[in-house]
């Protein structure tokens, strides 16, 4: 079958300036892809006189997937290498051949050309926490992807390391999501690695009045400035990002796309998905203004003395029973009637318990045992489900079914079998609940 | 007849075990449920990193026993099969090795707790 030359391709960018650099590969030269596998990209640099892309202007890429299987080869001139490969200094020619694909036998090749697109974007906690070793690489606080022309919805993943494993999938760049949904769609992946996202934090994000946001930062300030111990740099970076992640209010973001046919602003995510595992045992809660926090303590090894002290005199650690997460949920779905809702629930079971029965324990041990905790949280979200706009993946399910021993070992960790199985329940909730795109 | 309680065998072999907390002292009658010791199970081998899977293993008493001898003391260091206690079913048996492994439940217990107090 005679190849395909593929070209990039129009992108919709009117009147603003849009510059890319060379291309960097995932696969070898003579690769045989499977329709739709991302297989190169480019980083990307829209300006002009928009202020699009504002956060993410400096980690904004597109990823080209071939639209039908076959072997992929690669044209020489596409990438110059070098640090040109990862800074935009080529205009976007739609004309440019970036490779020849020979389709396989009886692959349709109407249209095969132009590739999918999928655009990739990560937003800094700071400018200067520049990464441009890979696909979405660096310190971000929130990285998305969108594919597909026009606008569809948006999933708004809110959580830890589990939803990012489900979310992002093993190539951390949301391959597994792009090759699952048709599309127009957009998958965002908040990444906080100081506040974690929680149902309680999440709803005072979402009613949070902006002078209540001031306040915390004036309170923040004032402590530091009254004398005590100095700060380190580390210390000024961990409360620089604990700020950045009180002060965020991720189910209000709006999402600026670009897609061939244009640029657009999106609105705030209509579908949610959030995990029990966000959930901590124990949450802080300032004394004086009220707002939660929810950290993983294991963060908090290398902080020093001042913000060790300003934790400890500014806040109170309180125990979150389940009754108190069950009426988190409830009040956050009730304060956004208009969004889906997917709960990832608990995996119940842990390598290394071993029960016969609960008869036996005392009150303190039932109370503190990791089992049966998860297993009230897990019936707490059948309770809300209930209710319209909520779904729960079974993960507890999908991992019994599969063996916990084999694929959560650690207790912690997922294997990719796993959280593929998990991915493809989430599609199926979202298409349940008419989340279009997915 | 003389028992002993040892260090399971935790899933991964490079698994950091330390005694957490030893819940009764020796010579004392240990009533079927009763705590006895709380280990810390770092599966990261104790090596510092992101996301460690650590928790909290309970070891329970499934039968009602005298404790005879503590093995070992809070933050001692561990190994799978170490002796961590030696009891027996009758209060002065005499001295003798132990006829088999005590009957335990091993018991998860919530981790985090105990974290924030320590570190925060």
């Amino acid at each position: 079958m005679t190849a395909i030359r593929l070209t990039l391709g129009p992108l919709g960018v009117a009147d603003l300036g849009l510059e890319r650099s060379g291309l960097r590969w995932l696969c070898s030269d003579g690769y045989i892809c499977r329709a739709n596998e991302v297989v190169a990209y480019c980083d990307l640099s829209v300006t002009g006189p928009l202020d699009v892309f504002g956060e993410e202007r400096f980690d904004l890429q597109v990823a080209l997937a071939p639209r039908v299987a076959g072997r992929v080869r690669r044209a020489g001139t596409a990438s110059p290498g070098g640090l040109l490969d990862r800074v935009p200094r080529f205009p976007w020619s739609p004309e440019t051949v970036w490779a020849e694909l020979e389709p396989l036998a009886g692959v349709a090749t109407d249209g095969a050309e132009e590739p999918n697109l999928l655009f990739l974007a990560g937003r800094r906690f700071n400018n200067i926490a520049e990464d441009r070793s890979g696909l979405l690489t660096g310190w971000h606080d929130r990285t998305r992807a969108w594919w597909g022309d026009g606008q569809g919805a948006t999933l708004l993943a809110a959580g830890a390391c589990d939803l990012s494993g489900l979310i992002r999938g093993d190539d951390a760049a949301y391959a597994g999501m792009f090759e699952l949904a048709r599309g127009p769609a957009q998958v965002v992946m908040t990444h906080s690695e100081v506040v974690i996202p929680c149902a309680a934090i999440l709803r005072q994000q979402l009613l949070r009045a902006p002078d209540a946001t001031a306040a915390i930062q004036r309170d923040f300030a004032e402590h530091f400035q009254a004398g005590g111990d100095p700060p380190t740099a580390a210390d000024w970076l961990f409360v620089g990002a604990l700020l950045n992640g009180v002060g965020r209010s991720l189910l209000n973001e709006r999402y600026d796309l670009l897609t061939r046919s244009g640029v657009s602003r999106a609105p705030p995510a209509s579908a949610i998905c959030l995990s029990l595992i966000g959930e901590s045992h124990y949450l802080l809660r300032h004394r004086r203004l009220g707002y939660v926090l929810n950290m993983f303590a294991y963060r908090l090894e290398g902080l020093g003395p001042a913000v060790r002290g300003w934790l400890r005199e500014a806040f109170e650690p309180y125990f979150q029973g389940v009754d108190d997460i069950a009426r988190d949920y409830a009040a956050l779905v009730a304060a956004a009637p208009d969004r889906s809702f997917v709960f990832v629930n608990r995996i119940s079971a842990h390598p290394n318990e071993n029960i016969q029965s609960y008869d036996l324990l005392d009150a303190e041990t039932i109370a503190h045992t990791h089992g049966l905790r998860n297993q009230e949280l897990n019936l707490m979200l059948h309770d809300l489900a209930r209710g319209p706009n909520v779904e729960i993946l079974d993960a507890d399910a999908i991992a019994a079914d599969l063996g916990v021993m084999d694929h959560l070992p650690d207790g912690v960790h997922a294997t990719g079998v796993l959280l593929r199985e998990m991915r493809g329940e989430l599609f199926r909730l979202l298409r349940a609940q008419g989340v279009s795109g997915f | 007849m003389w028992l002993a309680i040892t260090v399971p065998s935790f899933n991964l072999a490079t698994a950091d075990v330390r005694v957490a907390r030893i819940h009764i002292g020796d010579g004392v009658r240990a009533a079927r449920g009763q705590a006895v010791f709380d280990l810390t199970v770092d599966l990261s081998g104790g090596a510092a990193r992101e996301c460690p899977p650590v928790s909290t293993c309970r070891i329970v008493l499934r039968e009602e026993a005298w404790l005879r001898r503590v093995c070992v003391e809070v933050g001692a260091k561990v190994t799978p099969g170490q002796t961590l206690a030696l009891l027996s079913i009758e209060p002065d048996a005499p001295t003798e090795p132990p006829a088999r492994e005590a009957r335990v439940t091993a018991a998860t217990m919530l981790h985090q707790a105990d974290l924030w107090f320590r570190q925060a």
